[in-house]
């Protein structure tokens, strides 16, 4: 039954609707912001898991020109294996889209490591040597379908299949092979067919490690290389797919712990401060219970209601919300994936921690302000406090900028400093939400200006084209019109391993030593030009491998041909995760002759349609596809961006409106004497509102500078090896901020305004001051 | 000529189902100069008539007039410039800004008027010169009630409104302020009302009206009226 303590408590929340919705929607955006971002996260994270998992991934991936039944032998023999197999693989192109290239595997067994999912269609039958599996998005791109037929060229070899079925495999989920930055399914997928069915022979190995195996890639490679000689080998960490997928998860799960982080702390002081205020406004209420006799624990018990009342609906509202956000990035997200989209999971253990934190919050606040009015005695609490003691400022004793203040600014200077903790709440709050605007409108800057330095100052070359089989550079310039300079370059992977493992797998580019393709600049801004002897690195590189000029790195081809690598130049070029070193300094180190795989091509209106149809090219891309691909592949962030800005700009109107409506209440009294003495509407708002304008000036300097500090958090955050920019806001950006900031402070300044008409005199004016 | 005139003046309330008469077909005049004291028991309507009075509240029916001029058909605009600039406030919890010093406080009326008292005379019409740096926290009830006075006559008004302006005070000090108006009333010729429910203060009145249960029950002026110093409460 209910009884009148909570009949009372029900009053009184309802007489403070107004604050508490407020808090709400602060709550509920901390929590919503928090746990979408990171329910999107673990998503993906344990669809990705379960798909490693359900495929057997495997550890290492071996490729060798022939792996004999001997050499399988004696890679099971290793003591760290748990299981290995042998597949042959070849490239294959679909006739009809001689661009369109397959990875065919070829399997004389049902496969136990790297397991086809299968998604249409028959399962993979290795004994049927007439059938193909094809990857789903590729025969989506492609308009291929099961029971259909194909036509494929390996080799020589040109014969049609029958597609059995369509397939998803985990070392495939993000494939973007040739240094491409996004997926493209119309013109790279994968496929199985039976042993039986290619003529080539067995090339590739594929290992499972026992579960305990902790050694490091650079031990296991080691171990491998010393059975079977020098092959190439690439551990699970540095497979394209999944180092790329790592990279992406990494990346988002920062910004997805760092920004609703600022955001959560900004919302929890206000909230902790707001429900403290109320509960010292309805003190003497406090002082009433205790006289009629209810004890402490009673009364503390009935006040947790409040924070219940807030942390309840902000949870079932935080939850919705989050899951739509979620859903929302989700849908985005999962887009640059090929895998089977289960969805956004029911829950993760973030929302339950948001949840817990506006619990702890609210409800801390609440009993904590309450246990300090109860240890007033009973007839202290019912007296109304007293109100703030006036006192001189600082300012005052500044003369001549107290003199020259008129009388209005006196007073509203000193009132700005009279209510500290609602001084406090409000630079908190106004510095809090424009440091996250900043952040989402910088983000954008930065990456806009990390673009336009890549590709208008740094890449000076038109068309990047890259080879599979070598080719002529005459022929190659005769193939393309409208070429003015061919610059040609070659370039492969390399592993180098930092203490315990590897530590980085870049490109290591080597280019011509009068190049003039990239212009390359230091940090500076100076210009570099190719060194005679030692390599170019980027910024992130030197501090991911911990290096700088003069220093030196060990790089590892993946044939085991090593390298040391001497570095003489540290350039700045926010995109790729590459090593430049000239042809001169290469030949110096490696003894390798150059072979020119990569043509970068200046010249305008180029036609390069007679080397598409070659088949010795692998990738023809111009430099606005590649501005491109790198813009939708910056989508994420940039979507990111846009929420960001939403919740920032919520989190500032609320924190203003909260105290707006906190600096009304408390000045009831005061407002309504305003009024009996005559002061207009306008009058009235100039002394009272305009502290609020002077708060909002006070916080966005602070909120800018922290801003900035956050975006460049952010950015070193979710910097990956392939990219990183600058951290910089536009100075419209700034502009935007602070009128955004401002024009919610005035907005808000409008709507307790109009409420000055309904300030009832008599009453206010009647209670004791 | 009467300064105010009450016509047949009510006030009613819906609170609910249930009609409350504040003010109940109230009719009275107070001349200019003249010192009103409204007398009543709590509950008596007293407070409503010096609300209506003072522009804070509007009539239910009945005609208020001011100097000749209808205030009952004011808009909010125009009774914001009746109080601004007609009338002088006095409550009994004197109602100061915490933040402002006595001097502040008083400027601060001074704001929105047209011919006021320069602050300094009106804390030292009230005797608070030697005080008036001081911000309300430091002054004692009486000295806070004298600093609401000198805020009311710093702006020069044609009527000072007093709502129990010695009802929070002690005796010798509700007093002193008492003796404040008074001085104001018979020494500045302004016209006062004082509303109280303390019946003693009767005789000092120039004119008296009696209130009970929301209507004017007897209205009387006094030719001789007695001197507050006589008084004993």
């Amino acid at each position: 039954m209910v009884n009148m303590l909570q009949k009372k408590i029900v009053r009184d929340i309802f007489e403070n609707r107004a604050s508490l919705l407020a808090i709400v929607v602060v709550c509920t955006l901390g929590a919503a912001l928090f746990s979408g971002l990171n329910l999107y996260v673990s998503s993906i994270e344990e669809e990705i898991d379960s798909c490693y998992t359900q495929a057997n991934l495997a550890d290492y991936w071996i490729y060798k020109p022939t792996v004999t039944e001997a050499d399988l032998e004696r890679i099971r023999a290793l003591p760290e294996t748990a299981s290995a197999c042998r597949r042959k693989m070849a490239e294959g192109s679909v006739a009809g889209n001689l661009n369109a290239i397959l990875k065919i595997h070829a399997l004389e067994d049902t496969p136990e490591i790297n397991i086809p999912e299968s998604a249409e269609g028959e399962p993979f039958d290795p004994r049927d040597n007439s059938s193909i599996w094809i990857d789903t998005r590729f025969a989506e791109e492609n308009n291929l379908r099961v029971g259909g037929s194909v036509k494929i060229s390996v080799g020589e070899q040109t014969r049609d299949w029958l597609v059995r079925g369509l397939v998803r495999n985990a070392e495939y989920i993000y494939y973007a092979p040739d240094g491409l930055a996004l997926p493209d399914y119309k013109k790279y997928g994968f496929a199985y067919v039976g042993a039986s069915a290619l003529e080539s022979p067995y090339n590739e190995l594929l290992i499972c490690l026992a579960k305990d195996t902790a050694d490091a890639p650079e031990k296991i490679t080691a171990q491998i290389r010393g059975v079977l000689g020098n092959v190439n080998v690439i551990s699970r960490g540095s497979q394209p797919s999944v180092s790329n997928i790592a990279v992406d998860i990494a990346g988002i799960k920062r910004i997805g712990g760092m920004l609703p982080l600022v955001f959560f702390l900004t919302a929890a002081l206000v909230t902790w401060i707001t429900v403290g205020r109320m509960m010292e406004l309805g003190r003497q209420n406090l002082g009433i219970l205790r006289s009629v006799g209810f004890s402490k624990k009673e009364i503390m018990a009935r006040y947790a209601v409040y924070g219940a009342l807030i942390t309840v609906p902000s949870a079932i509202l935080g939850g919705l919300i989050s899951r739509l956000l979620a859903e929302y990035i989700y849908s985005l997200g999962i887009l640059y994936y090929s895998i089977d989209a289960k969805g956004v999971k029911m829950v993760s253990w973030h929302f339950i921690v948001s949840v817990l934190c506006v619990a702890l919050v609210t409800c801390g606040a609440a009993l904590l302000s309450c246990k300090r009015a109860l240890a007033w005695a009973p007839a202290a609490l019912m007296r109304p406090k007293p109100p703030a003691r006036g006192h001189r400022i600082l300012a005052e004793r500044i003369t001549p900028f107290w003199r020259r203040l008129s009388f209005s600014g006196k007073i509203v200077t000193r009132n700005l400093f009279r209510g500290k903790t609602r001084l406090f709440m409000g630079l908190v709050g106004v510095a809090g939400s424009a440091a996250l605007l900043v952040c989402g409108f910088g983000l954008n800057d930065s990456m806009t200006a990390m673009i336009a330095s890549a590709f208008e100052k740094t890449i000076q070359y038109n068309a990047e084209i890259k080879l599979k089989r070598p080719m002529p550079l005459e022929e190659i310039r005769a193939a393309i019109e409208g070429a003015e300079h061919i610059d040609t370059a070659m370039a492969f992977t390399v592993y180098i391993y930092g203490e315990g493992g590897l530590a980085r797998n870049p490109y290591l580019v080597i280019l011509e030593d009068g190049q003039s393709s990239l212009y390359f600049t230091d940090e500076n801004g100076m210009p570099v030009s190719m060194p005679g002897s030692g390599a170019l690195i980027t910024p992130r590189m030197a501090e991911a491998l911990g290096t700088g000029i003069g220093g030196a790195v060990a790089a590892e081809r993946l044939d085991g041909t090593k390298l040391v690598l001497k570095i003489s130049g540290i350039v700045d070029f926010p995109v790729g995760d590459e090593i430049y070193i000239g042809r001169t300094a290469f030949k110096e180190i490696s003894g390798l002759e150059f072979t020119p795989m990569v043509f970068f091509v200046k010249g305008q209106r180029l036609d390069t349609s007679v080397l598409e149809s070659d088949s010795r090219v692998s990738l023809i891309e111009t430099r606005e596809e590649m501005e491109e691909n790198l813009k939708v592949l910056l989508r994420f962030l940039w979507t990111i961006r846009v929420i960001l800005i939403i919740f920032a700009a919520g989190l500032a109107f609320t924190v203003m409106m909260m105290l707006g409506r906190l600096n009304y209440h408390e000045r009831a009294g005061e407002l309504a004497t305003l009024k009996v003495l005559g002061f207009r509407r306008g009058e009235m708002k100039r002394l009272v509102l305009r502290e609020s304008v002077w708060i909002t000036l006070f916080g966005l300097p602070p909120g800018l500078a922290l801003g900035f500090a956050l975006l460049r958090l952010l950015l070193r955050l979710s910097a990956t090896p392939d990219s990183q920019a600058r951290p910089f806001v536009s100075p419209l950006s700034c502009v935007l901020v602070c009128a955004l900031t401002l024009g919610f402070t005035l907005f808000v300044n409008f709507l307790i305004g109009r409420k000055f008409k309904a300030i009832d005199m008599v009453s206010a004016l009647k209670s004791v001051e | 000529m009467s300064k105010v005139i009450f016509e047949k003046v009510s006030k009613h309330y819906q609170l609910g189902e249930v009609l409350i008469r504040a003010a109940n077909e109230v009719s009275f005049q107070i001349k200019e100069g003249e010192l009103c004291i409204i007398l009543g028991p709590s509950g008596a309507g007293k407070s409503t008539v010096l609300n209506l009075l003072g522009g804070m509240e509007t009539a239910t029916s009945g005609k208020i007039f001011f100097e000749g001029k209808d205030i009952t058909g004011m808009d909010d605009d125009a009774l914001t410039d009746y109080r601004r600039y007609k009338i002088g406030f006095v409550f009994q919890f004197y109602n100061l800004i915490a933040n402002l010093t006595a001097l502040e406080n008083v400027e601060l009326a001074r704001q929105v008027c047209e011919s006021p008292l320069l602050p300094e005379s009106a804390l030292e019409i009230v005797g608070l010169t030697d005080r008036m740096n001081n911000f309300p926290a430091q002054l004692s009830g009486g000295e806070q009630q004298r600093v609401a006075i000198a805020r009311a006559i710093c702006k020069n008004p044609e009527l000072l409104l007093c709502d129990e302006p010695t009802g929070a005070l002690d005796t010798e000090t509700g007093k002193t302020v008492l003796r404040v108006l008074f001085d104001i009333s018979r020494q500045m010729g302004k016209t006062v009302v004082i509303i109280t429910h303390n019946s003693l203060l009767a005789p000092a009145a120039d004119r008296l009206i009696s209130m009970k249960n929301g209507r004017a029950v007897t209205e009387a002026v006094q030719e001789s009226p007695a001197d507050l110093e006589g008084i004993q409460w």
